[in-house]
């Protein structure tokens, strides 16, 4: 059992969007001690991210009957639940301990939990592109969540470029929220594989149709494939210009791009951990509906693993298949998405210009890449071109370096990012405040 | 409305504001200086690219996108060229 003073509790749960909430709820509904850690100020990820006041302004859509649902049966377990917001999960030490740190206080603890579910979400992806790293180029799902927070559409333009349905519902969004973007530009042709479409769930398609009609309402217009050139400085902003012969240009306050989204393994499967899983987005990389669904078929697994039952109830194997068949419907509905917006990446990537900056940490450029010569090794790309080194580890560069790379035909692996542990910088101050509270443990039992 | 300070320079927050929305909505887009000299800006807006760190009082980093604003509290914008905050 581990204690996190006055709470103890059986399972932790890293993340407290839909996976993590949806988890938690399920332990607790079977007298699981629960704790969960949440790196933003609110409980609710990325999907159901909310203003601090708790205000929602309808942006969630779909979604938001699923956070009501969740947060009912949250309060139903309300006491066998702990919840520490601001709190990120450090990494796991030799021992075996979980250290969680609170970026507010700076301070870190170590627990020991039966079982860890980690739910840290989905990661964007992003494909370089010429200027993506200027102030004032984001991502969708940033702008998403800035919306979602402080509950106001910037006063400035915005403009939404990429590929993927994303970019559709940040753009009825922020029209919803008064601020119409200049253009949706995608670089996929999605309205000329309209047949793939109809193999969706309907509930996707209203979504689609929904925010499509807010959309033109606002007289918002929506291109196809078509292609960022370049992005630059220019006198009242960025200038973003796109391929086709049209010479397509606009002068813009904020650029929102937006590839998809990618699974997040960044954490580490310790050694020794007995009771370890990871759910939803950051597993998956399906989307909300089979976050939800993942985060309490895990939260099953759990509770078997740690028999809190004599045996399997036949209502929980029928709950395991009912959610199984969500995911195999969730996995088919995404690979459906993926062909309507498939979009050839190895060839925009090969079209770079070389001074592109490839890592957005050290600002090193594809030209720095080839530098390296014909098939460098990971740790000649790492400690010779410090790419993947820098505060976001990888995360946003080692996915495309590894498309370049195969490319040229690398002999190498892709694990450019290994398993390092704090897996986001943290302050020195918060590691050694946990030290200094472990070392005088220590030395009170020994006393 | 309550502010902060931005390198010494108030900025108006609203209660769900974080660091990152009430600087944008006062028209600061640069975060930091990044280690070649060119400016960090939010850009994940989910704690994940450590693009928006900004450096509290103490000298400590935090992410712009995560943090919230406290009445008062000063936030200078890092520079991770020759790390500030450890001077």
């Amino acid at each position: 059992m581990s204690s996190d003073g006055e709470h103890s509790f059986d399972v932790l749960v890293v993340g407290g969007g839909l996976a993590g909430m949806s988890a938690a709820c399920k332990l607790a509904e079977s007298g699981l001690r629960v704790h969960i850690v949440e790196q933003a100020t609110t409980l609710g990820g990325a999907v159901l991210r909310r203003a601090q006041t708790g205000q929602n302004p309808n942006l969630n859509g779909v979604h938001e009957s699923s956070w009501r649902d969740l947060m009912a049966r949250f309060d139903r377990v309300r006491k066998l639940m702990s919840v520490s917001v601001c709190s990120t999960y450090t990494g796991t030490d030799s021992t075996g301990a979980i250290v969680v740190t609170n970026t507010s206080t700076s301070t870190s603890v170590s627990l020991r939990p039966k079982a860890i579910i980690v739910a840290t979400g989905a990661l964007e992806k992003v494909r370089p592109r010429m200027g993506w790293h200027l102030p004032g180029v984001m991502t969708a799902g940033a702008l998403q969540v800035l919306l979602k927070t402080s509950l106001r559409a910037p006063k400035k333009r915005v403009l939404l470029a990429g590929s993927g349905p994303l970019l559709l519902a940040v753009a009825a969004q922020l029209t919803r929220l008064g601020n119409p973007p200049l253009a949706v530009i995608e670089e996929a042709r999605p309205s000329r594989k309209f047949w793939h479409a109809l193999k969706l769930p309907v509930g996707y398609l209203l979504e689609a149709a929904n925010y499509i009609k807010v959309l033109k309402v606002a007289g918002v217009p929506i291109y196809e494939g078509r292609f960022i050139a370049r992005i630059e400085h220019c006198t009242s902003g960025l200038r973003v210009s796109f391929t086709g012969d049209d010479k397509l240009c606009f002068d813009t306050d904020f650029l929102a791009l937006h590839d998809g989204i990618a699974k997040n393994c960044y954490g580490m499967r310790p050694v020794g951990m007995p009771i370890w899983h990871e759910a939803g987005d950051c597993a998956l990389g399906l989307g909300a509906r089979a976050s939800r669904a993942h985060g309490e078929a895990v939260a099953i697994e759990v509770i078997k693993q740690l028999q809190v039952f004599p045996v399997e109830s036949v209502e929980m194997k029928v709950r395991t298949k009912e959610l199984l068949d969500v995911l195999s419907r969730e996995r088919a509905a995404q690979s459906t998405l993926a062909k309507i917006y498939s979009v050839d990446e190895q060839s925009a990537l090969d079209e770079l210009p070389h001074e592109v900056i490839i890592c957005r940490c050290e600002k090193k450029s594809l030209s720095d890449l080839f530098d390296l010569g014909a098939d460098p090794t990971n740790r000649e790309i790492r400690l010779n071109g410090r790419f993947a080194m820098g505060a976001c580890q990888g995360r946003f560069c080692a996915h495309w370096i590894n498309m370049l790379r195969k490319k040229a035909g690398t002999a190498e692996g892709d694990r450019l990012i290994g398993s390092h542990w704090p897996i986001k910088p943290i302050s020195m101050q918060a590691l050694i405040h946990e030290a200094d509270h472990l070392l005088s443990a220590e030395k009170k039992s020994s006393d | 409305m309550s502010r902060f300070f931005w390198n010494d320079e108030p900025v108006g927050f609203t209660e769900n504001d974080t660091v990152a929305t009430a600087l944008l909505h006062h028209g600061v887009s640069n975060f930091a200086v990044s280690k070649d000299g060119r400016p960090n800006s939010i850009f994940c807006g989910i704690g994940q690219c450590q693009s928006c760190l900004v450096r509290k009082e103490n000298g400590e980093s935090v992410e712009a996108c995560l943090c919230s604003c406290i009445e008062n509290e000063r936030f200078y914008s890092s520079d991770s060229r020759g790390d500030a905050h450890e001077q």
